[in-house]
């Protein structure tokens, strides 16, 4: 209907755009909330959403509590919804919109006789098919389930019956889940949602020891960890938790999302409260069983645990440790990667020390800039060494030089790079700097530029 | 074709001895844990009653507008130490002096793979990090570095940081660089800065100026010391004299100003 007829017949009529990206984006959130009831939840866009609901359907009474239980929350919500259990996501796909009552189950093996009064549509096929199969008057699933298959496939396509054989249970299809599954998952869910932080360190701590007998039976210990909170209104609240060495002990997991929890501060808002938390173990790893550590491993042990605190506080990306890299170009010979995914790098720095030691024993300032930040350098001899400089708007004489110290960049960059020349100055204050002069002077540029590197202690 | 002249000092001829003196360094061991920190020269050990102490907060802050000799004292002091290091860095510092280098440290003694570097974005960010891992005995040092004037850091603030400290018997050291002086728990307060080098050849080996402003437990001083990364210890090249009042070089121009206007 036109939208000008329906405002003749409804002056008061209230218009909305269709804005399909906001109705997704509430599908999503939807599908988000459904993982209370299964951890396979999968968006079937536009307006649907399928749960396999495989071995969970005990967990809240049956399929028939199951299927009450969701009718009910969804009106909490102030969703209008209708649900279908069946044994294929077709046959509850077509019950679910076609059915007469607003949740209905079908038995197992019911799905022929469940389906065949419905139009052909319910089949879930392209509107053409649809439109196709009506002109031959094939309106309904049952006028189809007794004909040949051979000349409908030859006629309407494969499709059509790949779609009547998934409704019917003959073809397996397979649904994508919105998350991948967690293997070790424990969680619990209140009649009475909770909303005091304590509660929520409390509940956290309970499952942790739920948790850790499934990894101990397996040897295995956690690397990340996410805690999902259920809010009474609908929304997902999910904190993750990084480890920087596998985790099982209940007491430690508690305590790492104790400090993600401080971290996160009022952007865990409870709202009305959380009525179901589950904590599960995203990413293990193999952990055996050793009872007691002795000497270093227990200090190892420590510092592990002080990383995994300031990083839960403060983001794992900024807890970091220095490790060698195999390269001359002063900005590429260290870096600092996450300490929670690095451990110390003694060889490496023994290969580095060794290169250094053995070819030029020169030096390396204390403090490098984060880059190299520009200077103006006056030099006597355009390939000697500066006399002084200006950086940050500061005039420095540099009193001593040492160098140059040339690093070409390595044949196989990319690019063209200029040769560096380092030098190491001390101006008259006694501070001393890295700089160097970048191109070589006729060689490479007729006008090098400068720029300062580093501090020196 | 122009060959640049390279000029090398005393100084980078001693770093291919670096690897056997790592060794021995090694097989000796460190100093015991109940020990000061010692600076290695009896000029400014035996006055400070054989080194700083080691379960204390100790603050030092910079008499120029860079950062890297007080980062340099501090990691010197405890370069001998046995264990993993701490140092907590502010946004602001990484920004201004630039982060602490890998090899940089190699150079000045301090192994790299040691330092565990934490990163945050505010100053009160800076004296939680360093509490926390003030809890650890197995911590050779904790150093915090701070730029700019925070109200964070107070005297109820630092008082829990010496505290930690002093229960753990780890050193902290609260590095500051362009802040004015305010009232700081600390068992110690150091005003650093570079010192010109003695070498006429070119630049020598790390020298700074070191005054100790404040001590609980023993006298003040000034010195000009001189840290060899090799031998890991300090050399007192020069004392110098009592100066009435701080030096007032990191102080900002505000600070100055108001002085006049009162």
């Amino acid at each position: 209907m036109p939208l000008a007829d329906a405002r003749a017949m409804h002056p008061g009529l209230k218009v909305a755009e269709e804005d399909a990206h906001a109705d997704h984006a509430l599908l999503a959130n939807i599908c988000d909330w459904c993982l209370r009831w299964t951890p396979l939840a999968a968006l079937d866009p536009p307006d649907g959403i399928f749960l396999d609901i495989s071995g969970c359907a005990h967990l809240f009474g049956g399929e028939q509590g199951l299927i009450a239980d969701v009718l009910q929350r969804c009106d909490g919500l102030g969703l209008h919804a209708r649900a279908a259990i069946a044994a294929t996501p077709g046959a509850a796909w077509a019950m679910a919109r076609f059915g007469t009552e607003i949740g209905t189950i079908v038995a197992p093996e019911g799905q022929e006789a469940a389906i065949a009064p419905f139009p052909l549509a319910a089949l879930r096929l392209e509107a053409e098919t649809v439109a196709a199969l009506a002109t031959v008057g094939l309106k309904l699933v049952s006028d189809i389930l007794d004909l040949p298959r051979a000349p409908l496939a030859a006629r309407f396509g494969a499709g059509l019956l790949r779609q009547l054989d998934r409704a019917l249970d003959l073809l397996e299809e397979p649904v994508s889940p919105l998350l991948p599954v967690a293997p070790y998952v424990a969680e619990r869910s209140f009649p009475e949602p909770i909303a005091r932080l304590e509660d929520v360190e409390h509940v956290t701590l309970a499952l942790a020891r739920r948790l850790s007998p499934m990894l101990e039976h397996k040897a295995l210990g956690a690397r990340r960890l996410e805690l999902a909170l259920f809010r009474t209104d609908g929304a997902v609240k999910r904190v993750a938790a990084g480890a920087s060495r596998p985790l099982r002990d209940p007491d430690k997991i508690a305590g790492l999302f104790a400090e993600r929890f401080m971290a996160l501060g009022d952007e865990l808002d409870p709202g009305f409260g959380f009525d179901l938390v589950r904590l599960s173990a995203l990413v293990t790893e193999a952990a055996p069983p050793v009872a007691l550590r002795l000497g270093e491993t227990a200090e190892e042990e420590d510092l592990a645990r002080l990383v995994d605190r300031l990083g839960a506080r403060l983001g794992l990306q900024r807890v970091q440790r220095i490790v060698a890299g195999d390269a001359w170009i002063p900005e590429q010979a260290a870096a600092a990667l996450p300490a929670h995914c690095t451990a110390p790098d003694p060889a490496g720095w023994n290969a580095a020390r060794a290169m250094i030691d053995a070819e030029v024993p020169m030096a390396r300032p204390l403090r490098l800039l984060e880059r190299p930040e520009p200077i103006d350098a006056m030099a006597e001899v355009p390939d000697g060494p500066p006399v002084r400089f200006r950086w940050r708007r500061a005039l420095h004489q540099v009193i001593h030089a040492e160098g140059p110290e040339r690093i070409a960049p390595a044949w196989w960059s990319a690019g063209p790079k200029p040769t560096r020349d380092y030098y190491r100055v001390e101006d008259e204050a006694g501070q001393r700097y890295w700089l160097y002069r970048e191109g070589l002077y006729q060689r490479e540029t007729a006008h090098p530029r400068w720029f300062l590197h580093g501090l020196f202690a | 074709m122009n060959q640049p002249k390279v000029i090398f000092s005393q100084w980078d001829k001693a770093a291919r001895l670096a690897a056997l003196r790592r060794a021995i360094h090694a097989l000796e061991g460190g100093p015991a844990a109940s020990e000061p920190l010692a600076f290695g020269d009896p000029l400014i050990d035996r006055p400070l009653g054989g080194g700083l102490a080691r379960g204390a907060l100790h603050e030092i802050a910079a008499t120029s507008p860079l950062a890297a000799a007080p980062l340099g004292f501090a990691l010197a002091l405890v370069a001998r130490a046995s264990g993993p290091l701490v140092l907590v860095l502010h946004e602001p510092a990484a920004a201004e002096d630039g982060a602490p280098y890998g090899p940089g440290l190699d150079a000045f003694g301090v192994t790299p793979e040691r330092l565990l570097l934490v990163r945050v974005r505010r100053a009160e960010q800076v004296l939680w990090a360093m509490e926390e891992a003030l809890r650890l005995a197995a911590l050779a040092a904790v150093i915090g570095e701070i730029r700019g004037n925070a109200r964070a850091i107070d005297l109820v603030a630092t008082r829990r940081l010496a505290l930690a400290a002093c229960k753990s018997h780890v050193p902290a050291f609260l590095l500051r660089a362009g802040a004015r002086p305010g009232a700081i728990a600390a068992a110690t307060r150091w005003a650093i800065g570079p010192a010109p080098s003695a070498d006429a050849l070119g630049p020598g080996p790390p020298r700074l100026e070191a005054r100790l402003l404040r001590n609980r437990s023993g006298a003040l001083g000034a010195w000009i010391l001189e840290w060899s990364p090799h031998a890991y210890r300090f050399r007192a090249v020069a004392t110098l004299s009592q100066p009435v009042a701080a030096a007032a070089s990191d102080r900002p121009a505000a600070t100055a100003a108001r002085r006049r206007a009162g």
